[in-house]
């Protein structure tokens, strides 16, 4: 065996070994049971029985109205939530690195705490705050002379309530990251584009921005696979409705597999929905990773 | 820092998004201290004039609150420290070995990410019931670390890249093994990356309600996310309990934070490249 | 570097020790603890040893053979009596399995207690793969669906004359489902009223308007009047409360059109009968409460949950619930959760000519077909115990109504005549049609529409004639399913 083959044999066996927890575990855990999912997803599954319907639980989904509703909502909040959450948490990352150590920290955790706090809480609060009649929104809105909203009990408004929540607690986790990859940036960088003349505009565009763009393809990925499988919020808030505009694929499932125990029918749902975050995440890849070192 | 308007009103900005993020929880504390009756009034009690432990104590007297605190600290931790560790070490892998299928076994993990977890939990549940794994810490770890793994090993390998290889080639000329360098260098330089990961996985370990709620029957082996919701009877919110309960869980979790904070710090610098 | 390793070594530490600790607690918990792991394997209760399986009868203990029972509970009440100040959900259960495991020493029972927030999907979960209780305390409608899908054993055979005969006339037949078969001994029930803030009512001079006949009955045009007139007189209070979610706490709802004497589903429970100038006349009425401002706004976003939550803080003069809230109000102004107001219960409204209607929420024991009859016989003897002469009474604990004959008077020397009065809805009570196969997917399929009636975008004659297409065709999928399956 020569030099070179013999380096390489040897990188072979070094990442299969550095890999090998991750993946013993995502083999047992993960792969397995997601095979048993699309293994099911081609069967009518319910509680004790199990019949082969090659492709009809896909067909059916075609044709089934509320799925389509679920579908494009499903989309509507990726779409909404997803460069709201990039924009807004670098915005924030960049203000708050500026500041001194303990009011950045202050202000990471802050809004890092709708992270925190289960889910469910928030869920709970925030029905609370846009209930019509004793939530706080409306109080504060007749308050200053505005008029009382309708917020989840509406299909106009009901989407939007439910994405701000979505928003307020998709940011946490990207403005950490953000602030942690900016404290990697050399101030150099900063004084050199200083001396060049930039202005703060440009210093985020040409030194900022491409030197996080790591950071950018990572919390693009997360937060889309995240908004894609939103489910308590939904379930607290609305349940999907009002008249379905908040409903989402995820949450359609959930109702098929433990209300309707239609595991295959739900499966098939799941596969469905891999398929589209598995797409879209492709493109983002190719669109970030294309700059990429 | 030269003072400017814009940036005055930028930081105005951010303080008055930073209100809206923090009353919610503000207002979980808040409750926590009142009565069901407080909850409700309008207009709203700011700030309890007459707070009342009542919630808290109800809790922690009538129920497990304690032992389910502990588990719930004790299952993160092992997960964190799983994931960290492996996460660790697969993503620098994935980003400095090249080794044969790397691209191939990293977008797989990638696409288990996308799945729904819903349409796991029964394989996974036959799954648990063949190894015996229900009521067990093994149960309440393994798999919750398993599906946090591409996560991390994702966000590892992102951050790895970063770092650039003359680092890694100039060890290897000296002699290092791989793992020497692993363990010397990368440990050290992505430390604002694992405290990073380290609190993602810790929150949602804490948090993974559905997935302990799958595992555990008895009360003993309940996690607080759990005990929290099982006082609840039909059609009843008793949003005292809730609120208290979510105080107590978030409590450690925002420690954990805290404890963290300390490795963002500037200057965590990739200053042995200059030159 | 030096400080480097020192850190390197703690954390190596720490991850070796986790480890062990991980190892040792899979070693230690897996051995004793696994409840779902022992009951579910169908010969798993009986150690190696007896082989007198046929000394049926025999009080002889240490003859019979040992038996493990898992019994799955979601509890409808707190504390064994309901009084304790530290109750917890399911403590009635378990001592009841401790009564029965003294009674009979070779039976072990495994009391696993459920929350009702995701319980029914961990059940779901269970069943999919294949871990089955043995006995199931839980609510009609999710019993049924079990019974539809082939787990529940039909108790006919097992219930003598003298055991059934104690019950209610027509009890046992709201446990089949159209078959004649029996489901699930029934055990307790909350029958629907209206509960009335009457401090309220007082303080308006409105409360004359109220039933004054002892049955408590009144019209829907008596009880527009007398909320129309409370709330006039008083600001910031709306008559009432309408909610939209009908997947749980449907008989709230569909109380209203219920009164003007239409249903939901045929008495044959096969069909959806909405599309019925009954029903319309229901629904019209409960509109113009809504465009009357009679209803508190926002209706289309509430559970029937959030309607209890604004009758407690006061912000509306009435509203339908089971007993059970009635209870669980009073329990709340008495620990202070809730400023004190006096609280009557009415029967709901009812059109001229119709009589008036209750509804229940009836819950029981029902049993699981398991291929071991050994473990199957006494899984059902625990389950007649949990619901006999004795046990019944133990729903008082909820404030709730027992079937039985003989607690009948449960509630005659209570000192709250609402309790007493509620009594009386027993005899109204419907058939809500819940046990009807595929009910759980029917009233899930109804919210949108009634949503969309609530806010104005279609009318009463489109939302009947859409539930009740739609609905038909969800029960007759629901049938077929059923019917395939059963063929398997």
């Amino acid at each position: 065996m020569n030099k070179s083959m013999y380096a390489q044999l040897k990188s072979n066996i070094t990442g299969y070994m550095f890999i090998l927890p991750a993946l013993l575990l995502f083999l047992v855990f993960l792969v397995y049971p997601a095979f048993e999912a699309v293994r099911i997803s081609f069967y009518q599954v319910s509680l004790n029985v199990s019949r082969f319907a090659g492709f009809g639980n896909f067909i059916a989904l075609a044709s089934d109205g509320t799925f389509r509703i679920a579908f494009i909502n499903t989309f509507k909040y990726v779409l909404v939530i997803v460069p709201l959450t990039v924009a807004f948490s670098i915005f924030v990352a960049v203000r708050i690195s500026e500041m001194n150590g303990k009011l950045t920290a202050l202000y990471r955790g802050i809004f890092y705490l709708p992270h925190i706090t289960s889910a469910v809480t928030i869920s709970l609060i925030w029905s609370w705050i846009y209930n019509p009649v004793i939530g706080i929104a409306n109080y504060l809105l007749t308050w200053i002379g505005l008029p009382a909203q309708a917020w989840l009990s509406s299909p106009d408004t009901a989407f939007q309530s439910v994405a701000f929540v979505i928003l307020t607690a998709s940011v946490g986790q990207p403005i950490i990251l953000y602030t942690a990859a900016l404290g990697g940036i050399s101030r150099e960088f900063y004084e050199a584009a200083e001396i060049d003349g930039a202005g703060k505009w440009r210093k985020f565009a040409s030194v900022t921005w491409p030197l996080v763009k790591s950071t950018t393809l990572y919390i693009l990925v997360i937060t889309t696979i995240s908004v894609f499988q939103i489910f308590v919020y939904i379930q607290i808030l609305t349940k999907g409705g009002p008249t379905n505009s908040t409903t989402t694929i995820i949450y359609e499932l959930y109702l098929m597999a433990f209300t309707n125990h239609n595991y295959g029918y739900a499966s098939a749902m799941g596969v469905v929905l891999f398929l589209v975050v598995g797409i879209v995440s492709y493109f983002q890849f190719k669109m970030v990773t294309n700059a990429e070192t | 820092m030269k003072f400017r308007t814009g940036d005055f009103l930028l930081h105005t900005l951010v303080a008055v998004c930073a209100v809206v993020w923090l009353f919610p929880f503000y207002w979980a504390l808040v409750s926590s201290f009142k009565t069901e009756q407080q909850m409700f009034q309008i207009p709203p009690i700011w700030f309890p004039l007459d707070p009342t432990l009542f919630n808290y104590t109800d809790l922690i007297q009538r129920t497990n609150v304690v032992l389910w605190t502990f588990n719930s600290f004790f299952v993160s931790l092992a997960v964190t420290f799983l994931v960290c560790l492996i996460g660790c070490l697969a993503g620098y892998a994935f980003a400095k070995i090249g080794f044969k299928g790397r691209e191939v076994v990293f977008y797989a993990m990638i696409a288990t990410m996308m799945l729904p977890k819903y349409v796991l939990l029964v394989p996974l549940f036959r799954l648990m019931k063949e190894f015996g794994w229900f009521d067990t810490y093994v149960g309440l770890i393994l798999p919750e670390a398993a599906s946090a793994l591409p996560f991390a090993v994702f966000l590892m390998r992102q951050f790895m890249y970063t770092i650039p290889s003359e680092l890694f080639d100039a060890a290897r000329v000296d002699g290092c093994t791989e793992f020497g360098i692993f363990a010397r260098i990368v440990t050290a330089l992505t430390k604002p990356a694992l405290a990073a990961l380290a609190i993602f996985t810790f929150v949602r370990a804490w948090n993974d309600y559905m997935w302990q709620l799958i595992i555990v029957n008895s009360d003993r082996m309940k996690t607080l996310p759990l005990g929290i919701a099982g006082l609840q009877l039909e059609n009843v919110v008793v949003y005292g309990r809730v609120m208290a309960g979510t105080m107590l869980s978030a409590l450690p979790m925002i420690l954990v934070f805290v404890a963290f904070q300390k490795y963002f710090t500037r200057g965590i610098t990739l200053g042995a490249v200059k030159g | 570097m030096v400080g480097m390793t020192a850190k390197k070594h703690r954390f190596r530490l720490l991850t070796s020790a986790l480890a062990l600790a991980l190892v040792l607690s899979a070693c230690s918990s897996g051995s004793g603890g696994g409840s779902a792991a022992s009951g579910d394997s169908a010969g798993g209760g009986q150690t190696a040893g007896s082989t007198n399986t046929g000394s049926g009868g025999s009080s002889e203990t240490d003859e019979l053979k040992p038996v493990t029972l898992d019994f799955w509970v979601f509890p409808k009440w707190s504390g064994v009596d309901g009084t304790e100040s530290d109750g917890q959900p399911g403590d009635w259960e378990k001592a009841m399995a401790q009564k029965f495991m003294e009674l009979h020493p070779h039976v072990t029972i495994n009391t696993e207690i459920f929350d009702f927030q995701s319980g029914p999907q961990k059940v779901s979960v269970s069943l999919a793969a294949g871990t089955i209780p043995d006995v199931l305390h839980d609510g009609d409608l999710r019993m049924m669906d079990y019974a539809n899908k082939g787990f529940i054993l039909p108790l006919n055979d097992y219930l003598d004359d003298e055991y059934i005969s104690d019950f209610f006339e027509g009890t046992f037949e709201t446990t089949t489902r159209g078959d004649g078969k029996f489901y699930y001994i029934p055990f307790g029930t909350a029958p629907v009223v209206m509960m009335v803030n009457k401090t309220l009512f007082k303080q308006a001079g409105a409360e004359h308007l109220l039933p004054q006949n002892p049955e408590r009955t009144w019209t829907f045009e008596e009880y527009y009047n007398a909320i129309k007139t409370a709330s006039e007189r008083l600001s910031g209070v709306h008559g009432t409360a309408l909610f939209t979610d009908t997947s749980s706490a449907d008989q709230m709802a569909f109380i209203w059109i219920w009164g003007h004497g239409a249903r939901v589903v045929n008495d044959t429970l096969d069909k959806v009968v909405m599309n019925d100038p009954k029903a319309i006349e229901g629904w019209k009425f409960w509109k113009k409460l809504v465009d009357d401002g009679l209803a508190a706004p926002g209706g289309a976003g509430f559970k029937q949950a959030d309607t209890l939550t604004l009758f407690d803080q006061q912000k509306i003069l009435t509203v339908p619930a089971a007993t059970v809230q009635y209870a669980r109000a009073k329990k709340a102004q008495k620990v202070g959760n809730a400023d004190p107001f006096e609280i009557e219960l009415v029967m709901m409204p009812n059109a001229p000519g119709e009589p008036p209607v209750s509804s229940g929420f009836p819950h029981g024991f029902s049993v699981f077909k398991k291929d071991d009859e050994y473990r199957q016989k006494w899984a059902v003897e625990f389950a007649k115990f949990l619901a006999n002469k004795e046990n019944a009474g133990a729903v008082k604990a909820a404030s709730e109504y027992s079937f039985r004959k003989s607690q009948s008077g449960l509630y005659d020397d209570s000192t709250d005549p609402n309790m007493k009065f509620a009594a009386t809805a027993m005899k109204y009570q419907i058939n809500s049609g819940a046990t009807t196969v595929g009910y759980t997917q029917l009233r899930n399929s109804i919210t949108p529409h009634l949503q969309a009636y609530y806010l104005g975008n279609i009318t009463a004659e489109e939302l009947v004639a859409t539930v009740e297409e739609e609905g038909s065709r969800i029960l007759e999928d629901a049938r077929k399913l059923l019917a395939e399956e059963s063929n398997n």
